[in-house]
């Protein structure tokens, strides 16, 4: 890396580093969150930049010469739809704007037998019953089985390769800092995302409680183990993004037993090896915020979806830094001006005392989701007003 | 006969494959991290 943008880089881990820690930095960082959004800017579609990462490093090259950032959250799913088409799966996501989503009820192949099986080993579970049930191409185990397998494991190093570098080029030549190192679930989330299907986790909470509670146990520490093999060196200034999903669905009494136990187990299994982990909270989490006392000590991070940020900070800002803020509703069809005083309102309000970061309240995905003009207006007064 | 491998013998069978390309530890990082993108 060039000296002068290693100062960079190092000036904004450090901004950023500060306040995971709910600490005082020397303004406010700025953090964007976006798919597609850059990519569009620069008059790209989805399919070329996915083709040509090259394309991807330079929607963001010339787009964050326009709008000041000081980090971005992570990149999502990328590239990850060959691997799909190598298994001959296209039933089990849709792909939206090259971004692979996944489809709820025809992508949960585990019937409410599979349970004993997926307690008892889920690694075994997921590759030998699962996979074939997803995968079909992989159920006869025979040759053309392999070449599947090896086909994906092809598309596979592509697509991490692809990753890798525009991680590089973005890091090390323009001096962003990109801070999720890999993503993880809780066990009940993966039981509704993957394997259950909401309508399937619901009825298995009213029904079969103990499988439910010994299903999430048992995936709870298998994928903590995956995921600190997989990014298994903790760094300063980058987490691990937590996606939570099915808490918010649930009654605040159920919430605690079915939900809350498995939260707090990853947050200790991580903090506890010095992991900083990023929760990304899915909907609106205001009726379980007095449950955040229960969270163990270390470097939490919080992105807020919806709610008041303002009464948010006030209420868990002692556990854990807060980020958003800034609705991408304003920023699509508010003015200039609207969006910078809203800005301002939050900054007074949420910046107080550290541990807030800037940005906004969902992920821009399309280019509908935030106007251009008014994204780097709000950043340029962040950046001049938001000072310590 | 051709024999009939379950999944995680097929698996195997991509790591002996692949054993030379790299290092043990960073072979069985990326299988880790493709047997998760696959459950998407």
């Amino acid at each position: 890396m060039d000296s002068s943008i290693q100062t960079i880089y190092t000036e904004k881990i450090d901004r950023f580093n500060l306040a995971f820690k709910r600490d005082t930095p020397d303004r406010v960082p700025i953090l964007f969150m976006s798919e597609m959004w850059p990519v569009h800017h620069c008059g790209l579609s989805a399919e070329k930049v996915l083709k040509n990462p090259l394309l991807f490093y330079k929607a963001f090259e010339k787009t964050f010469s326009e709008i000041y950032i000081d980090g971005l959250y992570g990149l999502g799913n990328l590239w990850i739809k060959p691997i799909f088409d190598a298994l001959n799966n296209s039933g089990s996501y849709k792909l939206t704007d090259g971004i692979v989503n996944y489809e709820d009820k025809i992508s949960c192949y585990m019937d409410v037998d599979d349970y004993n099986s997926l307690i008892k080993n889920p690694g075994h579970y997921i590759l030998n019953e699962f996979f074939p049930k997803k995968f079909k191409v992989l159920e006869s185990g025979d040759t053309i089985s392999a070449q599947a397998l090896e086909h994906a494991y092809n598309a596979f190093v592509n697509y991490r390769q692809a990753n890798l570098e525009l991680i590089d080029k973005t890091e090390n030549v323009l001096g962003i800092p990109i801070f999720a190192r890999t993503l993880a679930f809780s066990g009940p989330d993966m039981l509704l995302d993957y394997f259950r299907g909401f309508e399937g986790i619901i009825t298995d909470i009213n029904r079969i409680p103990q499988l439910f509670l010994k299903a999430s146990s048992a995936l709870n520490l298998f994928i903590t183990n995956i995921k600190m093999r997989i990014y298994n060196t903790p760094e300063d200034g980058h987490f691990i993004l937590l996606p939570l999903h099915l808490g918010s669905y649930l009654k605040p009494k159920d919430f605690e037993k079915y939900y809350l136990p498995f939260l707090n187990q990853l947050l200790e299994m991580y903090t506890k090896n010095n992991y900083t982990v990023c929760l990304f909270f899915e909907n609106d989490w205001t009726p379980y915020l007095e449950y955040f006392d229960s969270f163990p000590d270390g470097k939490i991070l919080g992105i807020f979806e919806y709610g008041d940020l303002s009464k948010i900070k006030k209420k868990v800002g002692h556990k854990i830094c807060i980020i958003g803020g800034m609705p991408i509703s304003q920023l699509s069809y508010g003015t200039k001006k609207e969006c910078i005083d809203m800005a301002k309102r939050i900054i007074d309000e949420c910046a107080p005392g550290g541990g807030y970061i800037f940005s906004t309240d969902k992920i821009l995905l399309s280019l509908d989701d935030g106007c251009f003009e008014n994204i780097r207006a709000v950043h340029e007064f962040v950046y001049d007003y938001a000072k310590y | 006969m051709e024999e009939i491998k379950s999944v995680e013998m097929l698996f195997e069978d991509l790591k002996n494959k692949h054993k030379n390309e790299m290092d043990e530890e960073s072979l069985e990082m990326i299988i880790d991290e493709m047997i998760f993108s696959l459950l998407f």
